[in-house]
Parts: structure tokens; sequence; C-alpha cells
């Protein structure tokens, strides 16, 4: 699941013409503002309006391309789409099986066509550009995607650290890009295009965050969208034109670990309404390795001195956390983090609350070693799972790990694929707040009073006044971005996510948890801070704290956050409570084999 | 799932034909997405905290509501309206938190015929609601509904035992409660029905109908800028017609001949243009139009005249102390713009082939001055009425996304089974 891989398949373009001559076009966009690269969260730019503002995000889609013949006939590539993202190193669509030729133009759509912006997005493979689990810019409950997200921060005129979201959307918001350029496509052609951010919060239409306001969302008759309309039709430039010249991109799928002759396929089931995710092909979910994973998952053996399993700290019956601030290692000792609750990680990329390993079996290995947790030697660890039976109810893990792997040999690396196995499982779609979207059960007025404010806006220039929940929390799993810094504190005693990446600009970001089952996972934050979700919903209201890296979808509001009535918090923390999946638990619980 | 084919419904009818008419295109809908707000009294106007959730024992909104207009469905003889009847604009407070009564969610349904009939020979006397702005808020007419009991002397006070008093003199509801109005010139009744008995400046505001607001006082005033467009229509009556704003063209029949300010065919019976002399005669006569109206006599019997013109009693007080101008040697279309209903047959930026209209009347200072919206009577047949619930099928021109968000979802398989078989996760 590695991001290169993600990345490669990603921007293959399913365009199947079946053309003899059949050559590729790379097309390369790259952000840049009046001229030059992109800096990314660099307070450097200035609007016309003399508001000096850096950039965070330049996330979008782009689709329908089509090439213009010299005969003035276009060559449709219909349905074509990628998605670009400047954090994720995203640049590049590419256009398969196109006929080798001459062409005079070439033109798209920022955003899509009403088809596609309609289309199931359940529907779509794992690495689908338009996977919402992918791409993040799915509107979700609304409807449709965003087109076009670009994010930031500026200095208003209070001198105050505020942020900016404008986020374009709606079918009658794609703007279509024509650009004249002679290009001659042969075996593999790549063509590079600048993208001018300057041009588009400038030019024709100048865009001032003081004046027009800090946020978008599209509703009809909103003056910045129709404003960001008319800019990106001039906002795009051909670069250059060159052929591709370096590394073709092998895509083959990688081959499956040790898969033993015999295996039952495992039934990874979740709700109709996830995007599918992208589960690991070469350590196929079967059900002999989720057993074993699940084994090992419960098993007081993996600490040191065989007084904690995984489950100590990843209790089923508390939505797999422990209900305390820290988590307390086998020794004793107490770590500086909240334990995080297992749920719906087949949708995850990066774990650990500062995201430091990219995939589960790179993660799983860590608690067992961290001296302040299990603490154990993986040497050690395979010993005592190799030596005979440590008490006459321990598992047979030779025989075990046969079913899992083929062979009884037992190594840290199948330890970490039966775990990774089993973790993927941990699926939850089967809460109150499922069965209403099912038509089966009926919100309170609270609980729908709560969801409203969840997933609208606030936005006072544009009359809306909700909470703002759903820009980090939103789609079917409760959770849209990967990490944020959330308001908490203004200066770090922990940095989180920048210890990771090195950049300042990820100082004091945490994972962006999924909501699902967070009624039973207190205490709450990287921390444990908060002891309810009384607290948390009144830290989003009036504890927001402004600091250089705080979200730009938080930093937009007023000081403090946005303002809520008691009955607004109240109706959030009732539907928050509709996210609990007792069937999740009693699964896991009764499942669940002895904790040896 | 209903709601989903809704917005299939109102996805595939976007572009219908009936984006030019303007008894669907002429709604308020920018707010519908908006919580409906109040100002629980002067001190919380001052300081700017509103509420969405309120209660004083007697009308409750325990849970918010939206503003105004949340659905738009026609077909082709209706038009219906689903409003929460509650303003866009932050409503109250009313008489400083001591009025009695709140606004309510009204759960509205409104329907207005498509094909306005003119009236002949029958008389509707319109009393309470008469139609309803573009907001979705209810229009009242000019009348609260008490009047002079000649027995006891004085207005009749339901609670004093008088009942609503002779309906001979009856009051003008703008005078004699305009002191319980928000700055919009709404209040609501005991049931919480909020309404507008005069021009609705706050929609005119949000309109942008010649009308500023004071972010300092919170109040809204004609603007002195000169008037340069045509009001907008600012509502629709139960006869199907639009009601307009106070500006009009100064022509008629011509788009091109300016604008100004519609003149009421309303005059006061103070001895001048031509009226009789109220504070001379004493409330002894009917003004003609109200004797035509009722087909009565003007001349009153003893039992039935009102009190002298005094303090207590001011000129204006009751509606019939207006005499139509018509009636006065005065001459409709030269002297005067508007009708003993308060309309006339016109052009408009919507009708550029012409359409009846009523205006909203306001004097030469921005006050509001009878007849206000309507006379007494309208001048098509009043078909339009609230409903309980839509009888045939409709075409759905708009619905507030907002309040429809949550079943947005359509689902038909409840899960799905991801299983990796030949070398790949398949899904079923």
């Amino acid at each position: 699941m590695s991001r290169w891989l993600l990345i490669c398949i990603g921007v293959a373009i399913g365009l199947m013409q079946g053309a003899t001559d059949a050559a590729v076009l790379q097309i390369q966009i790259a952000p840049k503002v009046s001229g030059e690269k992109l800096q990314p969260a660099s307070f450097r730019y200035q609007t016309s309006a003399g508001e000096t503002f850096s950039i965070t995000r330049v996330s979008y889609l782009v689709s329908d391309f089509e090439l213009q013949r010299n005969d003035g006939s276009w060559l449709e590539m219909s349905n074509s789409v990628g998605w670009l993202d400047f954090d994720q190193n995203r640049d590049s669509v590419r256009l398969d099986n196109i006929p080798a030729g001459e062409f005079q133009s070439v033109r798209f759509l920022v955003g899509l066509n009403t088809n596609l912006n309609h289309a199931d997005t359940a529907k779509f493979p794992a690495n689908h550009p338009l996977n919402p689990n992918l791409d993040g810019l799915n509107w979700s409950w609304q409807g449709g995607y965003i087109f076009l997200a670009l994010e930031g921060l500026w200095r208003n005129s209070n001198g105050q650290l505020d942020g900016w979201a404008y986020h374009l959307a709606r079918d009658t918001n794609a703007v279509r890009i024509t650009l004249a350029t002679p290009l001659v496509i042969t075996n593999e052609t790549k063509l590079e295009l600048d993208f001018d951010l300057a041009t588009v919060l400038n030019a024709p239409r100048p865009l001032s965050f003081g004046k027009d306001g800090s946020s978008t969302h599209s509703r009809d008759g909103d003056p910045i969208s129709a404003a960001l309309v008319k800019d990106l039709v001039g906002a795009f430039r051909v670069h250059r034109i060159s052929n591709l010249t370096t590394e073709e991109i092998a895509m083959a799928h990688p081959k499956p670990l040790y898969l033993p002759a015999k295996f039952t396929p495992y039934e990874f089931k979740m709700s109709a309404t996830f995007p599918i995710p992208e589960l690991p092909r070469d350590n196929p979910l079967i059900v002999e390795r989720v057993t074993l994973g699940e084994t090992l998952f419960f098993d007081k053996h993996l600490s040191i001195n065989n007084s904690q399993s995984c489950a100590d700290c990843h209790s089923p019956e508390k939505a797999f956390t422990d209900g305390r601030k820290t988590a307390r290692g086998a020794e004793g000792d107490l770590g500086t983090r909240n334990s995080m609750p297992l749920v719906n990680l087949a949708w995850k990329r990066e774990f650990f609350w500062d995201g430091r390993a990219s995939s589960l079996r790179e993660q799983v290995l860590q608690p067992i070693q961290n001296p302040i947790e299990m603490h154990q030697t993986l040497t050690n660890l395979v010993q005592k799972l190799t030596g005979p039976p440590i008490t006459p109810n321990s598992p047979n893990y030779p025989e075990l790990f046969t079913a899992a792997f083929g062979t009884p040999e037992i190594t840290a690396e199948k330890i970490s694929l039966a775990l990774e196995n089993y973790l993927l499982t941990l699926t939850s779609f089967n809460a109150k707040f499922d069965r209403v979207m099912r038509g089966e059960e009926k919100f309170t007025d609270d609980e729908q009073r709560g969801f409203e404010l969840f997933s609208t806006e606030y936005d006072p220039r544009r009359n809306q006044y909700g909470a703002d929940c759903f820009h980090c929390h939103g789609g079917p799993l409760f959770q849209s971005q990967a990490f944020a810094n959330n308001g908490s504190d203004e200066t770090f005693a922990d940095i989180g996510r920048e210890k990771v990446t090195g950049k300042a600009s990820d100082r004091g970001k945490f994972a962006v948890p999924s909501l699902r089952n967070i009624a039973l996972t207190a205490p709450y934050m990287h921390d444990g801070r908060f002891r309810t979700l009384e607290e948390v919903v009144e830290h989003y209201s009036t504890g927001v704290r402004r600091s250089a890296t705080l979200d730009p979808n938080l930093a937009k509001h007023p000081d403090g956050g946005v303002p809520l009535s008691a009955g607004d918090k109240q109706a959030l923390v009732a539907f928050l409570k509709t996210l609990s999946d007792s069937q999740f638990l009693t699964q896991a619980n009764t499942a669940r084999p002895k904790n040896y | 799932m209903k709601t989903f084919l809704r917005i299939l419904l109102f996805i595939a009818f976007k572009s219908y034909a009936d984006s030019n008419d303007p008894q669907i295109t002429s709604w308020f809908t920018l707010d519908s997405g908006k919580y409906a707000q109040i100002y629980a009294n002067n001190a919380a106007k001052a300081s700017g905290q509103t509420e969405t959730t309120w209660s004083n024992g007697r009308n409750t909104q325990s849970q918010p509501a939206y503003c105004g207009v949340q659905e738009i469905l026609s077909s082709s003889n209706w038009i219906y309206i689903r409003s929460t009847g509650l303003g866009s604009q932050i409503m109250g407070p009313w008489l400083n938190g001591r009025f009695p009564n709140l606004p309510t969610d009204q759960h509205l349904i409104y329907a207005f015929p498509r094909h306005p009939a003119v009236q002949t020979a029958e008389r509707f006397n319109p009393l309470g609601e008469i139609g309803m702005t573009v907001d979705g808020v209810r229009i009242f007419d000019s009348n609260d509904a008490f009047s002079y009991s000649n027995q006891s002397g004085r207005d009749a006070d339901p609670r004093a035992g008088i009942g609503q008093g002779d309906h001979v003199w009856n009051r003008d509801a703008f005078v004699n409660e305009s002191r319980t109005f928000d700055a919009a010139y709404a209040h609501q009744q005991n049931w919480g029905r909020y309404h507008y008995h005069a021009e609705p400046i706050a929609l005119r505001y949000l309109l942008g109908d010649h009308v500023d607001f004071d972010d300092a006082t919170k109040l809204y005033h004609e603007s002195s800028t000169p008037v340069t467009k045509h009001s907008p229509i600012l509502g629709w009556m139960q006869d199907g017609y639009p009601i307009y704003g106070p500006y009009g063209y100064a022509n008629p029949t011509n788009a091109a001949s300016g604008v100004r300010r519609m003149v009421s065919g309303f005059t006061l019976r103070n001895g001048q243009n031509g009226a009789d002399d109220l504070a001379q005669a004493g409330r002894t006569i009917l003004p003609a139009w109200d004797a035509r109206e009722h087909n009565r006599s003007a001349q009153l019997a003893s039992t039935q005249t009102g009190p002298n013109v005094s303090q207590m009693y001011p000129l204006g007080h009751y509606i019939e102390d207006y005499a139509y101008l018509g009636d006065c040697g005065k001459t409709l279309g030269k002297d005067f713009d508007l009708d003993e209903v308060n309309g006339r047959w016109c052009v408009t930026p919507e009708y550029p082939n012409g359409t009846y209209a009523y205006f909203t009347t306001i004097d030469a200072n921005g006050v509001p001055v009878y007849p206000y919206s309507m006379g007494r009577r309208y001048h098509g047949k009043p078909v339009g009425c609230l409903i309980r619930s839509i009888g045939e099928p409709v075409t759905t021109n708009f619905v507030n996304t907002a309040n429809t968000a949550l079943t947005a979802a359509n689902l038909q398989a409840k899960t799905t089974t991801l299983t990796w078989t030949n070398g790949n996760y398949e899904p079923k």
C-alpha cells in the first residue's frame, strides 16, 4: 500500500480506444504563482487588495480531455479524469491508447461533467481518481465532488492570522480550458502545463479575502465561485512539450506473500456507501490469516512480562480503546498519547497519531518493541511463540502459522502480516446513523438537528450557520482528511506530524480520527485532554487557539470557534452518539479468543 | 428515498420553461437554508444576541426552523409554496420581550392560482391573511379585527367582554398595533403566525428595493437616494396577482417612462382633497366606498355612529376614516395611481405585456399609509388559500437542500463484500 504505488496507479486513466499505433500522452500540470513554482504554506503572496496570504492546499479534478486535429475536428476522450494534488505530489494525468498524430489544441474541464459528478462513488475502484477515499474531494451527503479546493491562511485587517478556503463545486461551475498549441504525439509525449494560482485569485476578477469573503462552498449565486469560474479560464498555460524519456512505470501487481496452497478467502464486508478500500494485494485477506492475527492480538505473551496483549490498550468493549488519558505499558510506564480506536483502518494510509507508519504491517511491530509499551524484542517474541506452549491453553502457533502461511516457520514479518489481516477486518457500519440512512430507523429531533449542524458550513456571509464539522470528518467514514492542527494549543509540547515529515508546516498536526463509535472512545484528542463529547464540542465552539498551522477550515471561523447555542451543542452530541455501532462491539467481543 | 427523488426532480426541472414564470421565480430562497432567528428583547438586539430556539410558555420553537420558503411546487393550474412562515431577517423583539406571542414554524402550504380570474358580482371581503410575501411570510389585511362598540362607547376588547364590536368603524391595524411590530413591521398572533400588516420593509431591504439598514440601530428606513428602479415583486395575493413595492412606472403602459412612488387612492377625511371633514360632522357617515362594498347606506343610524374625532380616537384610527379620491372628484390615472383595491393594470419588468398588480403604499416620507397592501376587496377571485396536503402530481421547482441533505443516500444494496478471488479483491 505504498504511496508510490498509489500515485503510479492513480494517474493511469482507463481510456481504451483500441488504436493500433497507440501512443501515450502524459499531461503534467505544475501549480505556479505568477510564473514561479508554488511555495507551499509560505506566507509570501499578496492579493490585489494587498492581503498577505499562503497556499496550503491545491487539490482538483480535471476531466473530459479532447484533442483538436488539424482539420478542426475533436478527438474526444470522454470520461477521462485525473485528480491532481500538490501536497500528495500528484501532478500528472496519463492518457493511454490515443492515436499518434498531429494536433492543434487541447481542451479539458476543471471539474466533472454531470454524469461523472453524480456517479455512484462507492463503485470506483480503490485507485480511481474519483474514489472519495483517495481524492478526499467528495461532498458526501450533499452530492457531487469539489472540483477545486484551494486553501491557505491570510492576515486580516486586524493583523490576525485567518483561514481561507475556496471550494469550487456544482455541475454548472465546471470550467472548460482550451489551449491552442501545436502538439505532435509520438510514442510517449509529455505536455507540461502551468496552473497559475495568481490568475485564479486575480484576473479578470480580483478576489479579496476581506472584501469578498474567505470561504466559498459554491452555493447558488455565490459571487466568489462566479469569480473563480471566470478566472480559471485563463489560468492554464502551456509550459513545454517533450517526450517521456525516463521511467516507464511497471504496473505489475505484487505477488501475494506466503500464500498457502489451501485457503479460505475472507469476506470483507462494508457499507455499500463506503468507497472501495485498497486492500493489500501482497497480503490477501484470508480466514486463516485473520484468525492467526486475532489470536496474536489477544495474546499477552506479546509483551515482555506476559502481562499485556494488544487488546489491553485496544479493548473491544471500548471500541478498541482503553479509556485512559494516555496509554499504560506492560511495565506500568505511561505514554504521552491517547490509545487510538481501531476501526475502519482499511481506509487509512498512515498510522499512529503522527502517521509515522505507512502500513499496518509496519505499524503493528512498533508497540511490541516500544520500551514504554510492550517492550519485547522481536527475536524474543519469535522464540516465545516458536517454543512449547507456555500454558496448557496457549494456542498452537506452528499449526496456526502453517494454515496462514503454508509453513510452520514463525517470523516477525509473518506476525505483522497476520496482525495486518486481522486489523483490516475491523469494520464498523451498523450504527443508528447507518440504519437511519437505510430508512430503517428515524433520528430524534435533536439528532436530526445535530446532523444538519454537522454537515452545514459556518459561513455567515452566505447565511450558513452550521457547525462545520464535515470538512474534516465528512463522508460515510466520518473522516475525510489525514492530519490537521485542530487548535488545541498555540505552542506545542508535542509537535505531532512535524516530527515525521520535518516540515514546520506540519507542526502540531495530528491524525484526524474517524468519528464512528466516538461516544465509546473517551477521553479525546491525541493527549486525552477532554473527558466528554460535550468538552470536545465546546472546544470547537470556544476553545480553538490560533497558530501558524491551524487548519484553514477552522482558522476561517471567529476567535474561539463556531458560535453554537447550548441547544446546538446538545444536538451535536446527540448526533455523535448515533455513530455508535453496538453490533461491531458485540461481534468483536464474541469472536474474540480468550485472553491467553 | 423520497428526498432523493425530489432532488432528481429538482435537477430535471431546473431548466424547465417555468424558469420564466414570475410566480415561480420571484420567491426569495437565498436564506432558505438558514435557521430563523429572533432577538428576545432590546438588550439582546443591542448586543446582537440571537436565538434559534425559544419559548414563552405559550409559543414554543424547541428546534431551529428554517427561514421562509422551503419548496416551490407547481402544476398547470396551481403554485404551491411550502414555508415555515418565518422571516429571513432577524425577527423581533416585540415590545422589548413583553409581547405575549412569539412566532413558530407554521408548516404552511400555500396554494396560488396560476390563472387569476377577475371577479364579477361576488364580493370577497378580506379578513386576516390575504397572501404571502416572497420570503414565505403571511400578509394580513389592514384591519386588526377589532371595531368600535357603539353600545359600550369604546373599541371592542375581548378581555372586557365586548367582543369584536359593531364592524362599522373598524380599526386600522398599522395605526393601532404598530407598537407591537418588530423592525420589519411584523408580529404574530396568539398561535405564532408571524405576519406583515404593512409594507415588508426588511424584505424590501433584502431585495434591494430602495431601503437602507442602519447597523447601529438595526432599523430599516426608506433610502434618501433618488429612485431609479421599478420595485420587485414582494408577494402574491390569494387571487394570484402580484404585489410590488412602492415604485412603479410613471406611465402604466410605458416601461420607459421612468419610475416613481405610486400614489394611493385614499385620503383622510379631513376636509381636504375633496373629502368631507369628520372632525366637523362626527363619525356619522360612512365613506362611499364602504357603502358600495357592503351594499349599505352611508348614513348611519345613531346606534352605528363612531366616536367623535379626539386625541383618543384620532383621524386614521379607523379605516373608514379614509375616503376614496375617485369619490372626491379626482381622476384615477391622472390625480392618483391606484384604484379602490390598491392596484392597477400596468406593465412591469416581469410582465412586459401587462398584468394587474397591487402596490404597497408609503407616503413621501417613506411611512406606510392606508391601504398598505390591498383595499377592502381583491381584484380577482381569491381562490388561493392554505391547504393541508397537495392532491395532484406536481413539478418541483425548488427544494431547500439544507433541509434534505439528511436522506440523500439511496441505498439499494446495504452491504458490499470484497473477497480475494483469482488474485484480486472482487466486490459483490
